[in-house]
Order: C-alpha cells, then sequence, then structure tokens
C-alpha cells in the first residue's frame, strides 16, 4: 500500500480530475448518510469499487471536537480516525446514490475493528486515508485501511462490515 | 481429530477471533460456533479471512458456510491445502 500512496499527492484531485463523478466533497455528502460536521472526508483519490479507496482529510484547527479535545492541546480523536477509515470503506463499498423511488438504500456498517493508532494527528495535518478489501462475501466484507500523514503511517485497522438499510 | 500442527495453528486463528483461549477452543472443537458459542456470521468472515492470511489461501464463498465448527474450520483449511498441493504436483 505505500507504493500506491507514493503515487498520491494531496494535491492530484484539485488539480486534476477530482471534481467529476463525484469524488469532491459536494458529491461524498451526497453519497453518505451522515451529514456535516460529521462527514469526514473531504475528497476521493482514488476509486475502485468493491477493492480499493484513497481518500483524504484535511484536518482543519476548527474540527468542533478539537475544541475539547485537548484544550491547548488539539489532537484528533483515535475514534474521529477510525470513523474516517470507516467512511472510506462505506464509500469504496457503496458509493451509489440511494434508489429514487424508495428512498432506501443498503449501506455498509461497522462491525468490528482490530485497530492501532501510531501517531498523533493535529491541525494542519492531511491524512491520506486507504482501503483494501481483503475478503467479500455478498453483504459483509473485511477491509484493510491505513491512514498517513505524508510519509507516517498514522493509523492501521482491519474493519469488518455488515449491512444495514437506511432510509432517509 | 488430531491435534496436528495445522489443527493447532487453525485453533489459534479461531480462538483469536472468537476471543476465547486456545485450550478452550480446542475442548469445544465440535460445539457450533454460532449457535453454542456466541459467533455471528460476519465473526465467520473474519475467521475465513483470518484463515486464508494464515495460509495464503482463497475459500470460495460458497464454503464460508461449512465453517461452522472448529473442527469444520480444519478440514476445509485440510481441503484446501491438499487440493493446492495436488494442483502444484499436476
Amino acid at each position: 500500500m505505500s507504493e500506491e500512496l507514493a503515487d498520491v499527492t494531496p494535491t492530484a484531485g484539485i488539480a486534476g480530475n477530482g471534481d467529476h463523478d463525484g469524488w469532491s466533497y459536494d458529491g461524498i455528502v451526497d453519497r453518505l448518510p451522515h451529514r456535516p460536521p460529521y462527514v469526514l472526508i473531504d475528497r476521493i483519490l482514488a476509486l475502485e469499487e468493491g477493492r480499493h479507496i484513497t481518500c483524504l482529510k484535511n484536518v482543519s484547527g476548527a474540527e468542533p471536537i478539537l475544541a475539547h479535545h485537548f484544550p491547548g492541546r488539539a489532537i484528533l480523536p483515535g475514534a474521529v480516525l477510525l470513523e474516517m477509515m470507516a467512511q472510506a470503506v462505506l464509500l469504496m463499498l457503496n458509493p451509489g446514490r440511494p434508489d429514487q423511488r424508495t428512498n432506501r438504500r443498503y449501506v455498509p456498517v461497522l462491525a468490528a475493528a482490530t485497530v492501532r493508532w501510531l501517531v498523533p494527528v493535529r491541525p494542519g495535518d492531511q491524512v491520506v486515508i486507504s482501503a483494501d478489501t481483503e475478503k467479500r462475501i455478498r453483504g459483509a466484507a473485511v477491509v484493510r485501511c491505513k491512514a498517513a500523514v505524508g510519509v507516517h503511517t498514522v493509523a492501521r485497522a482491519r474493519l469488518t462490515v455488515g449491512t444495514a438499510v437506511l432510509e432517509w | 481429530m488430531e491435534f496436528d500442527r495445522l489443527a493447532q495453528t487453525v485453533t489459534r486463528v479461531v480462538a483469536e477471533v472468537a476471543e476465547l483461549p486456545q485450550d478452550e477452543m480446542w475442548a469445544k472443537r465440535d460445539a457450533h460456533l454460532f449457535e453454542e458459542l456466541g459467533l455471528d456470521s460476519l465473526l465467520a468472515l473474519e475467521i475465513v479471512a483470518a484463515l486464508e492470511r494464515q495460509y495464503r489461501i482463497e475459500v470460495p464463498e460458497e464454503r464460508i458456510v461449512e465453517v461452522t465448527t472448529l473442527c469444520e474450520a480444519i478440514t476445509l483449511v485440510r481441503e484446501i491445502l491438499g487440493e493446492a498441493t495436488a494442483e502444484a504436483v499436476l
């Protein structure tokens, strides 16, 4: 995975074709059931549906959670980093929009996670999240994830996702 | 079932996912993973994924349903490894 990440620069999507086909922030908001400020992916940099995704999240000092975690020494909570990975997996496994007639969508939901947080993430960091499917069957998958800031891996995780039906 | 090296390794892998001590897992090798040990189908997928990583094998989706006990998991791995070896010889 490090080789793949080495080819991805955070500006690639901005200068290139990142605004097409829902890879921009607006497209991501359209695809995720979450709503700001809980949309934790800013841009999709690479997507191979069901198999691989690379995403970008710019961590701003204005993130509401950072005012409290911790006052005077902002560190992104590990749980938020884990949620970033889960949202990346959701985009990878279910990049389509809801059914317009039923307003119903089958979405992956996090069922289990084995995670290691390696380096604190702070305001100003650009987090590149990548996910690769290890095993997928109908309705469930095991996915290997990695979050990196620059050349440093800040978290690794293996997520097991199931499926839930959401209507909204 | 003999507790040979393969059985020991599969027991360790399954026990880690099931969060049970290895000796307890082996003692319950014929217990139904879902009905008796309280695991769910997603954990079965985790077990299969872990076995695939351990042995660098691929378990076909239709065979995942065979993994309902530790003994069946061991048998499945043994069969797939045996098939792979047979193919390599051919």
